[in-house]
């Protein structure tokens, strides 16, 4: 029998056309996929922790202060009873001792600080260029004034806090800031990185010795990362180059996997054309393009405010470093 | 022919031919420095009252001086690059040049006065030049000076309006005017007329006298509109003075063709008004409105929109409703398009549209950024079409002569500064939202009124004292920073 209408079908209920229709997408499989994929790739197993280690080396280290202490007071008596005097020089050298070594302690601390302190100000500047507020800006400014207090860059970032309109709202300060002052900082930085480039790419391509290579160029990279934190105002201590390395990682990391890949390109283009040439021609053009790298990176590290309009370009340095070694090459 | 008039008639050959040549490789020059890029058309335009001439003015001004000037944000300035600005003829004559030392001259008159307003075409050619960036880490040797020719073209805002009337036949122009005259605002202004147009036989013979005295009320209506604040002013050419509005063949919008079909009325007799008003209304389109589109309009690379949202603000909701639409008609007419080497040099277009809320010295600078925006979403949908079309869109807040200083009074933040009479005062205002107000929103607007301000006395113009501006450097960098390389 061949059905008419629908209508008294009860296996059929007839659905207005306009009417949202709830799905029910069920489907199993794909759900245990996405959870192993989740497990998968969120493993991370606890180091294996040993609970009695931490209890173990505070009680080492309380018995050893106690002992010191204890020890130190024994010694102090006993030099006292011999001689007030020498015990009274004894007692000023170690009030001494425990003042300059906690000022040395401050001082490292603090400038370990302006690293941070430079991290703390890209993250609000780059609010700010977001946000377009007004009149909030002004303890960057007071922060960026403190960071060049008493240093060379002082006059210029004077000028040009002197140079901003009454009406300027907080992104534009920013925006002024990183055009008038910056830039100029950036343009000393990467003349200072090209430099470095430069002499790491020439002493690689002449060198013999590979080992020797490395040394310095361990060596110029690190003096070249100081000497960039100085342009932008960051006093060179040794935590704060280790922060400054991390720091740098996490740039580079950030970068992404285009940059990383157009980089990749343009190192082959270049190595494949300089191959030809000579193979020392090539590693040091290498390692002159990793050293300009690190030194940009070092660069945006330490700029108080991210680019506004892209990182220095690079292409262009790069040219010039291959010719300056092809001289050099040509001329040794 | 004697020998005297074959060396006459020698001589002028010869002079054809040099003028020719000498014109051939003027053309051929631009057309090298058009290709080079550094040659720049920049189209300012607004409607009438947005302060065309004072923009104009200043930043001429603020270019020629920009040592001195305040241009933080436009870096050649502040790098003391641009060693020399020169104002030249756009055609060679002296008659259309922008009259710039008039307004510098007005400026620094005692009292101090504004520019005179737009009349008529004035163009301006400014030849700066520059020093070029070196590149720091590898030379330190100067390289020569550059330039970059930056062509100014302004125009009585009226016209712009006109624009919008090549896209529409006199049927479609008769219809919007229809269905804008029944606004309450504007049907005040009309009075009788509208009456008077809408009961008109469209059929029947055209009488001229008629015509006559229905456009002279016509235009005094006009008038009125101008004076009250609105934007949507059509036919703008009717507002010119005299001695130019009277060469043209008078017409009006016909209000009673809402009930007609187009087809019934393409079968009007040929001496009917509707035929004859239509005839006239495409004359008027062709032998004005086209000619200037096609001269000005057309070869603007970076074209400045200046607004004054200000007004449309405290005028109440049909102004800047009115203003949305008029804004709305103009940026139909922009031949969008990309601006490649090919058309850059043979058929030039559009390639950046800034608009500019002006006057906003009226505004405490804590609100600046909510005038941006509220021009942002009157200009909304020209904003979207732009985008998909690649041309640059922005909005900026701008006044390009500042008149007041912030103070503080009453423990409230206001600006200071002097009425167009000379009064001085504080000057409070109700906050300025960041969209279109809606409904009871307009209520806190009504009783607020923009005052007509008197420019800073400042006799020292002339020798190359600061002229006060608000981001004019802003604008002026978005306009020609990128050439300065």
């Amino acid at each position: 029998m061949t059905k008419q209408t629908n209508e008294n079908d009860p296996y059929f209920i007839p659905l207005d056309e306009n009417e949202p229709v709830e799905l029910v997408i069920d489907n199993p499989q794909q759900q245990d996929d996405i959870d192993t994929a989740e497990i998968l790739k969120n493993i991370a197993l606890r180091p294996a922790t040993n609970r009695y280690l931490k209890p173990l080396l505070i009680t080492v280290a309380l018995l050893f202060t106690t002992v010191v202490i204890w020890e130190a007071i024994r010694f102090f008596q006993a030099v006292y009873s011999w001689s007030s005097f020498a015990g009274t020089v004894l007692a000023l050298c170690c009030i001494t001792l425990t003042v300059v070594a906690s000022m040395a302690a401050a001082t490292t601390w603090k400038n370990n600080q302006q690293i941070k302190l430079v991290s703390r100000m890209r993250v609000d500047a780059e609010r700010f260029i977001k946000e377009k507020t007004f009149g909030k800006s002004t303890q960057f400014l007071s922060d960026l004034k403190q960071l060049y207090q008493d240093k060379p860059q002082e006059f210029l970032l004077t000028k040009t806090i002197k140079q901003i309109p009454d009406y300027s709202n907080d992104a534009e300060i920013i925006t002024h800031l990183s055009r008038a002052f910056l830039a100029e900082l950036d343009n000393e930085a990467l003349r200072r990185v090209t430099k470095y480039s430069k002499e790491v790419g020439v002493m690689v391509a002449l060198s013999p010795l590979a080992f020797i290579d490395m040394l310095v160029v361990l060596w110029r990279n690190s003096t070249m990362i100081s000497e960039v934190s100085q342009v932008y105002g960051i006093t060179p201590t040794m935590i704060g180059k280790i922060t400054l390395l991390k720091l740098m990682m996490k740039h580079i990391a950030l970068a992404g996997v285009t940059e990383l890949a157009s980089d990749m390109l343009i190192d082959e283009a270049s190595t494949g054309l300089t191959g030809v040439l000579s193979a020392k021609l090539a590693q040091g053009l290498g390692v002159g393009s990793y050293t300009l790298k690190v030194g940009l990176q070092a660069m945006a590290a330490c700029r108080p405010i991210d680019y506004l309009d892209g990182a220095p370009k690079t292409s262009f340095i790069n040219q010039t470093l291959l010719n300056t070694i092809k001289q050099k090459l040509t001329n040794a | 022919m004697d020998l005297k008039s074959l060396t006459t008639y020698l001589n002028q050959s010869i002079d054809t031919v040099q003028q020719t040549t000498s014109n051939l490789s003027d053309g051929l020059d631009s057309a090298w420095e058009k290709l080079l890029n550094e040659r720049i058309c920049i189209g300012i335009t607004g409607f009438s009252g947005s302060g065309k001439s004072s923009f104009i003015t200043s930043l001429i001004y603020q270019l020629s001086n920009s040592n001195q000037a305040n241009l933080s944000s436009f870096s050649p300035a502040i790098q003391n690059r641009i060693t020399d600005v020169k104002r030249l003829t756009l055609d060679g004559s002296e008659d259309s040049i922008f009259p710039y030392q008039q307004g510098i001259n007005a400026l620094s008159s005692s009292p101090a006065l504004w520019p005179d307003s737009t009349k008529d075409l004035s163009s301006c050619l400014l030849e700066v030049s520059y020093q070029p960036h070196s590149k720091p880490m590898f030379s330190r040797k100067s390289e020569p000076l550059k330039k970059v020719l930056v062509e100014i073209r302004d125009y009585p805002g009226e016209w712009l309006l006109d624009i919008p009337l090549m896209d529409q036949s006199y049927y479609q122009w008769c219809l919007e005017c229809s269905h804008r005259f029944n606004q309450p605002e504007i049907k005040i202004l009309l009075g009788e007329l509208l009456g008077d147009l809408a009961t008109i036989d469209l059929m029947s013979q055209v009488d001229d006298q008629v015509v006559q005295l229905l456009n002279a009320r016509y235009v005094t209506f006009l008038h009125s509109c101008k004076q009250a604040g609105l934007s949507l002013i059509q036919p703008g050419r009717f507002l010119l003075p005299d001695n130019q509005a009277n060469e043209l063949l008078p017409f009006v919008p016909l209000l009673g063709l809402t009930e007609l079909t187009e087809d019934l009325l393409s079968a009007a007799p040929e001496d009917s008004y509707f035929k004859q008003m239509q005839t006239r209304y495409d004359q008027y389109v062709k032998q004005r409105v086209k000619p200037f589109f096609e001269d000005y309009f057309n070869n603007v690379h970076r074209q400045v929109i200046l607004v004054d949202v200000l007004k449309g603000l405290s005028k109440g909701e049909t102004y800047l409703e009115d203003m949305r639409l008029a804004l709305a008609r103009v940026m139909d007419c922009y031949s969008y398009g990309s601006n490649n080497l090919y058309q850059r040099t043979f058929n030039p277009q559009i390639e950046q549209i800034i608009f500019v809320a002006t006057k906003i010295d009226q505004v405490l600078p804590e609100q600046h950024e909510n005038i941006r925006s509220l021009l942002s979403s009157l200009v909304s949908n020209a904003y979207i079409e732009s985008e998909m079309e690649g041309i640059d869109m922005s909005c900026e807040a701008v006044a390009a002569i500042r008149c007041t200083n912030r103070i503080k009074k009453n423990d409230k933040m206001a600006l200071e500064g002097h009425t167009i009479e000379g009064e001085k005062g504080a000057m409070f205002h109700p906050d300025i939202p960041s969209e279109l107000p809606v409904g009871d929103d307009w209520q806190q607007y009504e009783n607020w009124q923009v005052q007509r301000l008197r420019p800073l006395a400042n006799s020292d113009l002339t020798k190359g004292e600061k002229l006060d501006h608000i981001r004019m450097d802003t604008v002026i960098n978005q306009l020609i920073g990128d050439k300065f390389k």
